[in-house]
């Protein structure tokens, strides 16, 4: 910026400085007030808080171990969020991967959790199909057994200002990125006092011509003054008030103090409404990588930029910063600071900048909700200030497949049935997701709607909609003390009178039969045989069941309410049904898990809790029959949809079809479904046939998240072969179809099958063709 | 009629074989059945194996160990010392994982890092669920923790999953035993 015209001008404009730069530090010694004033703000602002930070929002850690399936595709996607670039040789330094066949060699990052610190190392991950074969450290040879990698960055908390920044210390600081800053901005700067005799000269001369401030002419130190405690004016006293602070700071402050502040100070760019600040964020933002991993070349860029950002911005216009850089360049050449070499090899470098980010809210249902509880424990001043790290829950695989699951499935609707098809966005039909882990109640996804920026009303936790079918099994976990899967229903036509108001339950399919086993009557979703089933038990018992599982809306004692009558939150059931997958034990939903300070400190961490829903034996009965619901039940046709794993799950549809839900879970994963309309317009099709789809292909794409492990019954359950027409036990050889069947050890049958133990109340052949079935049973003919 | 008396010994329920035995039409059917089993007399495992699907409650107390982990050392010492020990269950690449994180929670245990372990724990517990020994060591921190309600739950959850396990079951009651102690 001082690009020097003629030596003897320099001379006299040196000898003029000095003059007039006396008299400037004569005025400046005459108010002794101002300087002490100065000193003070500037010793005020250099003490506090530097620089604003916002905090940032981060995912889960992901693990990795061998054996475990996780789609090649889908971890080089990973990888690549995480900011690992490319390359087609050997990663040799951190951050690179190289992508083959069937493996993927990746130098791994350094990052820091509350957890622990890695150091990154070399890694190679050897597939076999789409499982992760072997994990073998490159530089070693050593297998590693378990890895985590580092966290997704989901989300910043700005303040008003929104800057984003990201700390160097100016250890970190490689020599030559110094070198370009001060040859394109202050190449004098070790050897001046804080302003630039000849710098002030030429301004003054640029200003006298054209009768304003048109140019800076500023030192580093007098660059920082002005961004840093003056607004952004340009008169003659503001000029002489910079000049007097630079001196102030050069007085108090070594050179490489202010070198440091003012890399972490200066306007970088912009990345939408967002700017950034500081050199270690542009050398994120422009090329994806930390500062001490810049070339010459990419140093030179970001030194060029700083005189016009987006003027000179890579992604503005490439030949432009090209140009740009390669003056920088040459001028660090010709003060003898890289060599010939260097500078003829820096120019010949091609512009490779990072792929352009914007900030696209991730996530953002769940981050609307994580917020929630970050306003109650912290001010949106310190979220956007502090620069706290927040660690989540959230698994960006999962988040991921449940919007596309979501969205495909709801298009998926419309298209079957054009009928649902809106015009107005608000009216939309609408569905939500929520994917949970049922025993520590972490929120893995949570997908509030459609698409967010149309609607941000949440359906998982704000909205209020009828379970129907969905909260059978609470009903059937009420009768369990008494009664057992194999308790005979009546499926019979049935007007009951509940005070005085005539209520006549009504199946949603026909079901021929006229009794059914509670089992079968939960798995084909019988509302008739639940009506009964309310009648016998009484609707107190119901509500009594249910309220041990932490429902925050009301359960009025109708009996209607066991059909799901009563309004639920959908994320409440599907916490509910966790309790159902550990064992009875309800989790309390996790978002938050640990708020960690700048120096790594945790100031704020969330374990699980969890409360007692139901005992293990009861939960486990329930899940069981819940197995039959996807295997022979309303949601079988899961296995068709390419399911193939045991699961255990419960449709929802509700009057008129307003809402379809599923939810289906495994030891390790839970997720709800919900498909409807806001308005409750029908959407015309049951759970299994609306949300059910949605549910199998978010499962199917996220194999890394079913082991497809079952539960094992816990000591108070046990196992009896039974004859499902007398609920009693199966005599061997006679009853037809004997079944097994779980149950409680203290209600288990324990008579024999009353009607088929004793002959006379069969026809007369039968015991001859039982003979022969024995016969045949006995020599293993079929 | 010792024929007889040895086809229905398998079958479950001391009421099944009286109602067997007595009713008129059935000692018919074994009278035929014996005359079948004279004339023919197969080989005795071949009849076990002819009769497996019918009636048979499975027992899962009888740990099965599986041929591929190594067998377990002679229970010499009575009480376990405190190391994660390898599964009865067959071994996952999930199990095997979630072991590792109990076994690297253990240690930060040891060494007085109650809420690391307690977030190693966790991990744990989400790649296997039903990883008894975890359950275990939860209920050991949030005992350090002081908070009973959190160990007595996992404890309890301990005692479910590590029920075929004898000496870990004694190690389990042992601590119920311990939380009981210190809740007083």
């Amino acid at each position: 910026m001082r690009n020097p015209k003629t030596r003897s001008k320099k001379r006299t404009a040196t000898r003029l400085l000095k003059i007039v730069g006396l008299l400037l530090l004569l005025a400046a010694g005459a108010s002794v007030v101002l300087v002490g004033n100065l000193s003070k703000e500037i010793e005020k602002r250099f003490s506090g808080r530097r620089w604003s930070i916002p905090s940032r929002v981060l995912s889960d850690t992901t693990m990795l171990y061998p054996g475990q399936t996780f789609p090649r595709k889908q971890l080089e996607a990973k990888l690549g969020r995480l900011g690992y670039r490319k390359v087609s040789r050997n990663p040799e330094r951190k951050g690179e991967i190289k992508t083959a066949e069937s493996r993927i060699e990746v130098f791994l990052r350094d990052f820091i959790t509350p957890q622990q610190t890695s150091i990154g190392f070399p890694l190679r991950i050897h597939y076999q199909k789409d499982s992760i074969e072997s994990l073998t450290r490159i530089d070693t040879g050593e297998p590693v057994p378990l890895l985590e990698l580092e966290p997704e960055e989901l989300m910043l908390f700005f303040g008003k200002e929104r800057e984003e920044r990201r700390l160097v210390s100016l250890n970190d600081v490689p020599k030559h990125l110094i070198d370009a800053v001060l040859a394109a901005e202050d190449a004098r700067f070790f050897h001046h006092p804080g302003m630039d005799p000849l710098g002030i000269i030429r301004a003054l001369a640029s200003n006298l011509r054209h009768g304003a401030l048109r140019q800076g002419g500023s030192t580093i130190t007098q660059q920082l003054a002005k961004n840093y405690f003056l607004t952004p004016e340009k008169t003659f006293s503001r000029k002489f008030k910079e000049l007097m602070i630079s001196l102030v700071m050069e007085s108090k402050y070594s050179k490489k103090e202010i070198l440091e502040i003012y890399l972490n100070e200066i306007y970088m760019g912009n990345k939408g409404s967002v700017s950034i600040n500081g050199i270690g964020e542009a050398s994120f933002f422009y090329f994806g990588k930390p500062v001490n991993d810049l070339s010459i070349s990419e140093s030179a860029t970001l030194a060029g930029l700083i005189r016009a950002p987006n003027h000179y911005s890579p992604f503005a216009d490439k030949n432009r910063s090209v140009q740009r850089r390669n003056i920088v360049i040459e001028s660090m050449f010709s003060h003898g600071w890289i060599s010939r070499q260097e500078c003829d090899n820096s120019i010949s470098q091609p512009m490779a900048t990072a792929e352009y980010e914007t900030y696209a809210k991730q996530a953002p249902y769940f981050m609307d909700y994580l917020s929630h509880q970050l306003h109650t424990l912290y001010s949106p001043d310190a979220l956007s200030t502090l620069g706290l790290s927040i660690y989540t829950s959230l698994d960006p695989e999962v988040q991921r497949a449940a919007e596309e699951a979501l969205i495909k499935g709801l298009s998926r609707l419309e298209k079957a049935n054009p009928s649902l098809l809106r015009q107005e966005p608000q009216k939309r039909l609408q569905g939500a997701i929520v994917v949970l882990q049922p025993r520590t109640g972490y929120i893995l996804a949570m997908v509030g709607g459609r698409k967010y920026s149309e609607s941000q009303f949440n359906r998982i936790t704000q909205a209020h909609r009828q379970p129907g079918s969905a909260f059978k099994p609470f009903v059937f976990l009420a009768a369990m003390d008494e009664y057992t899967p194999a308790t005979i229903l009546s499926n019979e036509d049935t007007l009951y009178m509940i005070e005085g108001r005539e209520w006549r339950p009504e199946n949603y399919s026909p079901i021929p039969e006229s009794h059914i086993t509670m089992r079968m009557a939960l798995a084909k979703s019988v509302n008739r045989a639940t009506a009964d089933l309310t009648m016998k038990i009484g609707v107190e018992r119901i509500i009594k069941a249910a309220s041990a599982f932490g429902f925050s809306t009301p359960l009025p004692p109708y009996p209607s309410i066991s059909l799901g009558s009563a309004e639920v939150i959908p994320m409440e059931i599907a916490r509910a049904y966790c309790a159902f997958a550990a064992d009875g034990l309800l989790p309390h939903p996790i978002s938050l898990k640990e708020v960690a300070n700048e120096k790594g400190e945790v100031l704020e961490r969330r374990h699980l809790t969890m409360g007692n829903a139901t005992s293990p034996e009861k939960a486990f009965l329930i899940t069981s029959m819940l197995r039959s619901v996807t295997e022979a039940g309303t949601a079988r046709s899961l296995k068709d949809k390419g399911v193939s794993f045991p699961v255990a799950g419960k449709t929802g549809t509700t009057n008129d079809f307003k809402d379809a839900w599923f939810v289906g879970y495994t030891p390790d994963i839970l997720a709800l479904v919900w498909v409807g309309f806001d308005d409750s317009t029908p959407v015309k099709a049951s759970g299994s046939a609306a949300a059910l789809p949605i549910f199998a292909d978010l499962m199917k794409s996220i194999p890394q998240h079913s082991s497809g492990g079952w539960f094992q019954p816990p000591p108070g359950i046990v196992n009896r072969t039974i004859c499902p027409m007398s609920a009693q036990l199966a005599v061997e050889g006679r009853c037809p179809e004997p079944v097994q069947e779980f149950f409680l050890a203290e209600n288990a049958p324990n008579e024999s099958c009353g009607i088929h133990a004793e002959w006379g109340r069969d026809s007369g052949a039968e015991p001859f063709r039982q003979i022969i079935r024995d016969v045949k049973k006995f020599f293993g003919i079929r | 009629m010792s024929n007889v008396q040895c086809r229905i010994s398998n079958v479950q329920g001391k009421k099944m074989q009286i109602r067997y035995a007595t009713t008129p039409v059935s000692l018919l059917m074994w009278v035929l059945l014996s005359l079948f089993i004279a004339s023919c007399a197969g080989p005795p495992a071949a009849r076990r194996t002819s009769r497996a699907p019918s009636a048979s409650v499975p027992d899962k107390t009888l740990p099965e160990s599986p041929p591929s982990t190594p067998p377990a050392p002679a229970p010499s010492v009575p009480s376990p010392q405190d190391k994660v020990t390898e599964p009865r269950q067959e071994a996952t690449p999930r199990s095997v994982a979630s072991l590792r994180l109990t076994e690297q929670a253990r240690n930060l245990l040891e060494a007085g890092n109650t809420d690391q372990a307690i977030r190693t724990l966790e991990r744990a517990m989400n790649l296997n669920p039903s990883n008894g020994q975890n359950f275990y060591y939860l209920s050991e921190a949030w005992l350090k923790k002081k908070n009973y309600r959190q160990a007595e739950e996992f404890n309890r959850l301990a005692a479910i999953h590590l029920k075929t396990d004898a000496s870990w079951t004694a190690r389990v009651a042992e601590q119920a035993e311990r939380i009981k102690r210190s809740k007083q």
